[in-house]
């Protein structure tokens, strides 16, 4: 190398980089999905007939509903006209003898377990995303099966013996028959670049009951993805929900809308996450927006000097290792995506999951992943012989923790959540109007440097998605900090109160006299000076002596347009019959008024 | 709708009926610094005054403020309840002064403003509410905030539209559910476990004409039925930030030590007396 001179460098350099910059637009990994719309109701099938769950019988239309809404349904009531999104009442409006099925995740993932290991024994390393939904990159098994075609159809047997094997206590017995699966609308697999495309051709293939492959190469991705809504960006890339209202309400529909925008007009528009969006809609691109390159030092590893063969004790190890990861992340403000779980036996059996959720997951969801791993391994059909001796977690993608989506509730704290609880039921009892939160707008008067503006709003606003958040959404920035940046920045207000400034400021002001030692009304002239000194204070009836005062503070304000207001601000304190108080009076065309009271 | 629901707490805490031993600190909500010495002797059981003891509110308890500065006092137990990570609603008071609690140290993010539940009697009146309805309105509300925030100031005339059995019934669930509830004003029927009296002993800064206000030597006197000794404590309320600050930490920081004989006496920046002026003609 050293021989080559130097000038020949600098091309073969450039080729190089050039070759790259190809690469980079169609470097996606090639996936394959296997996917079964509705796993949950084959698992709910699989717990009541191999498990200690309710009896569900497969023959009968069934559906699970999550946020009362219909979520999945068997391909039986969809064709007595069920269809997800459905209310209760509405899906059995359409379906009468509609069997509705509790939801029970944990459930889902157990009864998933023998299905991936029915697939990991072709490839080791699957990705998990829900129960139902398996990720693997083709690479090595495409070869190995003899292309993608052969890989899809191998991987579709592979999917139906893991679920057939339920049960199958020896060879005779019969295990579990098609019904079971057809409950759930069978298995499709999808074969594309990149996780976006490859999962959305993985439904399509459970519709079309045959495999979907894309072919490779940009050009195939992106025409395939064109025709999709861009709602599944949120649903299955993980972008942030409101940016994909905003894009909707922008009029853009379909990703193939979004992905012929130029990058420069989304980069103007959405900064970061912009160009991140239209990557992944023009296909070129499949990390989620703000994906960053994980921290090499961020795995935690937990040995154990004698094996443990329960569950709940390497639980319990592990959510120390899931604080320990999280804190770490949390200090560099990142959040995982894709979580990779290792734990090995004395006898070198291993168990290796990759956990993905576009959304992040924080050390509950991390736990619930390593416990539903955990259990289906030790608990499962094929149990390994000895305890477990180690447990390792990676995070292999992690994504700045922007903030964007946790809106108002900024923090992740149990009192957050309950205190978010009782706000929504307070709303619910008295109208969206009536819980509000203050929000600095800046002002003479004291009554205006805080509205109050409903929590609703405020939080839609804090929510950062919106037209003005957008832009910095890459930024740890949201909408409550922002107002207090323009609280710290802001011009001062000349002719405001000084501080302290009043407990009780009267929005209702309550009409007051103000009398001189002569017991004559005190005024204030045109120029702004004081008739008397004023004495006594009547209030609600009851003369009260005023020992010290201060005014007028002329106020004189929009005198350029209808809504002038001239007015004289006294600051005065009065003897009250429990001490002194002190008031601000305003007197405004002659008249007293008690606007705000020292309490 | 059932009023109150039965059932486990969903709070962080679970107080009656729990086996769990519960440490003294999560028994309390934080208070601001300078009442810890109001409060360091008032929390029953952990009675002594090493400084290592929590101090705070008791959660469960029912405080009133009341006093010619009860409004500030409550603000005051907001801050320190607020900037600890914790939730407050005030319930029923439109006309609190959102700036002076922010200078006293309320953390605006994690304060809701509930109007009062009762708000629109006057318009309607048409529809003939009955006293029970509001009562159920009023209970619903007070109930599903005593479930999720941890400080609920409640103003008096909230609570005067309240019957006595249903303000005690929301004072157990208070209990059980870990929350303090903060009367502000002097109630009528309220079983108060700490009665804190703010009582202003002087205004500084105003003159004859002259000055503005500046700070208040506030007195609070605590009592009531879970403070076994009453005590009294002397604080700004406000200070010249608008803040609450103690009266020893007050001297220390200003470049003048507080005398009383000199505190009508503002100077003006430049040096004219303008208030002089007007006083001679």
């Amino acid at each position: 190398m050293a021989a080559i001179p130097l000038a020949c460098i600098a091309p073969v350099e450039h080729a190089h980089n050039h070759e790259h910059q190809i690469m980079n637009t169609s470097s996606l990994i090639r996936c394959a999905v296997v996917h079964s719309p509705a796993w949950s109701l084959i698992a709910a099938v699989l717990h009541g007939r191999f498990g200690r769950g309710p009896d569900v019988d497969p023959e009968e239309p069934l559906a699970i509903l999550r946020a009362q809404r219909v979520a999945v349904c068997s391909p039986l009531a969809w064709q007595h006209g069920v269809r997800p999104g459905q209310r209760r009442r509405q899906a059995q409006g359409a379906c009468p003898h509609l069997v509705i099925v509790p939801d029970d995740p944990e459930r889902d993932i157990r009864w998933f377990e023998p299905v991936a290991r029915s697939i990991g024994d072709l490839v080791p390393l699957v990705d998990l995303e829900t129960p139902g939904s398996i990720l693997l990159a083709t690479r090595g098994p495409s070869r190995y099966v003899g292309g993608d075609a052969a890989l899809a159809v191998r991987l579709e047997e592979l999917a139906a013996q893991g679920v057939a094997g339920i049960g199958r206590s020896g060879p005779s017995s019969p295990g579990v028959s098609d019904d079971v699966v057809g409950v759930g609308g069978g298995f499709g697999v999808g074969i594309a670049d990149g996780r976006l495309a490859s999962t959305l051709a993985a439904r399509a293939s459970a519709r079309r009951k045959e495999p979907v492959i894309i072919d490779p190469g940009a050009a195939a991705t992106s025409a395939f993805l064109a025709p999709h809504p861009v709602r599944v960006l949120a649903t299955v890339a993980g972008c942030p929900p409101d940016l994909v209202d905003l894009l909707e309400r922008l009029g853009l529909r379909r990703l193939g809308d979004v992905a012929a925008l130029s990058p420069e007009h989304l980069f103007d528009r959405f900064a970061a996450v912009g160009i991140a969006v239209h990557r992944l809609a023009a296909g070129t691109d499949d990390a989620a927006p703000n994906a960053v390159a994980p921290p090499a030092d961020l795995s935690v590893v937990q040995m154990f000097e004698d094996s443990v063969v329960l569950v709940d004790p390497l639980i319990f190890a592990a959510k120390r290792l899931v604080d320990e990861m999280s804190t770490s992340l949390s200090d560099r403000a990142c959040v995982c995506t894709r979580l990779l779980v290792e734990a090995e036996t004395d006898h070198a059996e291993s168990s290796q999951r990759v956990w993905y959720r576009a959304e992040g997951m924080d050390s509950g969801a991390m736990l619930d992943r390593i416990r539903w791993q955990l259990d289906g391994w030790i608990n499962g059909s094929r149990p390994p012989t000895a305890g477990v001796v180690f447990i390792r977690l990676t995070p292999t993608q992690v994504r700045r923790d922007s903030g964007v989506q946790e809106g108002f509730w900024g923090g992740r704290s149990r009192a957050d959540e309950n205190a978010a609880r009782a706000v929504t039921r307070v709303i619910g009892l008295l109208g969206p109007e009536s819980v509000t939160v203050a929000s600095w707008q800046g002002g003479r008067d004291p009554r205006q440097v805080y509205r109050l503006v409903p929590f609703t709003e405020r939080e839609s606003h804090d929510s950062g998605v919106h037209d003005s958040g957008v832009h910095d959404s890459g930024v740890h920035d949201s909408g409550v900090r922002a107002s207090g940046a323009s609280r710290a920045t802001a011009p001062p207000w000349p002719g405001s109160l000084p501080l302290p400034a009043p407990a009780l400021v009267l929005h209702d002001p309550e009409e007051v006299s103000v009398l001189d030692v002569d017991g004559g009304s005190v005024s204030v002239d045109g120029r702004g000076l004081v008739s008397a000194a004023p004495a006594v204070l009547i209030r609600n009836g009851q003369p009260h002596r005023i020992t010290a005062w201060a005014g007028p503070w002329p106020v004189d304000e929009r005198w350029w347009e209808t809504r002038a207001r001239r007015s004289a601000r006294f600051q005065v304190v009065i003897e009250g019959s429990d001490g002194p108080r002190a008031h601000l009076v305003e007197v405004t065309a002659g008249a007293w008024w008690s606007t705000a009271d020292y309490s | 709708m059932t009023v109150f629901r039965s059932g486990r707490s969903n709070s962080d805490l679970v107080f009656s009926g729990s086996s769990m031993p519960v440490f003294a600190h999560e028994r309390l909500l934080p208070i601001h610094d300078v009442l810890i010495p109001l409060f360091a002797v008032s929390n029953g059981s952990i009675s002594n005054d090493s400084p290592e003891s929590p101090v705070g509110l008791v959660r469960g308890q029912t405080v009133v403020c009341a006093g010619s500065a009860a409004v500030s006092c409550a603000l005051g137990l907001l801050a320190g309840v607020t900037q600890a990570g914790s939730w407050a609603a005030v319930v029923g008071m439109p006309s609190i002064g959102v700036l002076a609690a922010t200078s006293i140290g309320v953390v605006l993010e994690r304060t809701v403003f509930i109007e009062d539940p009762d708000a629109h009697r006057t318009n309607d009146a048409r529809t003939h509410r009955t006293n029970d309805d509001l009562q159920a309105r009023m209970g619903a509300v007070l109930s599903a905030l005593i479930d999720g925030i941890d400080l609920i100031v409640i103003s008096r005339t909230c609570t005067s539209a309240v019957s006595p059995s249903l303000l005690r019934r929301l004072q157990t669930r208070a209990q059980s559910k870990g929350a303090v509830l903060v009367i502000v004003g002097e109630p009528s029927s309220v079983s108060a476990d700490i009665r804190l009296t703010a009582h202003t002993v002087q205004w500084e800064g105003l003159g004859e004409g002259y000055g503005h206000l500046r700070r208040r030597l506030v007195t609070l006197e605590m009592d009531g039925r879970r403070c076994p000794r009453p005590r009294t404590h002397t604080v700004w309320l406000p200070d010249v930030h608008g803040a609450l600050a103690s009266v020893d930490a007050t001297c220390v920081t200003r470049e003048q030590p507080y005398r009383p004989e000199n505190e009508n006496r503002i100077e003006y920046e430049d040096g004219s007396d303008p208030v002089g002026v007007y006083r001679a003609s």
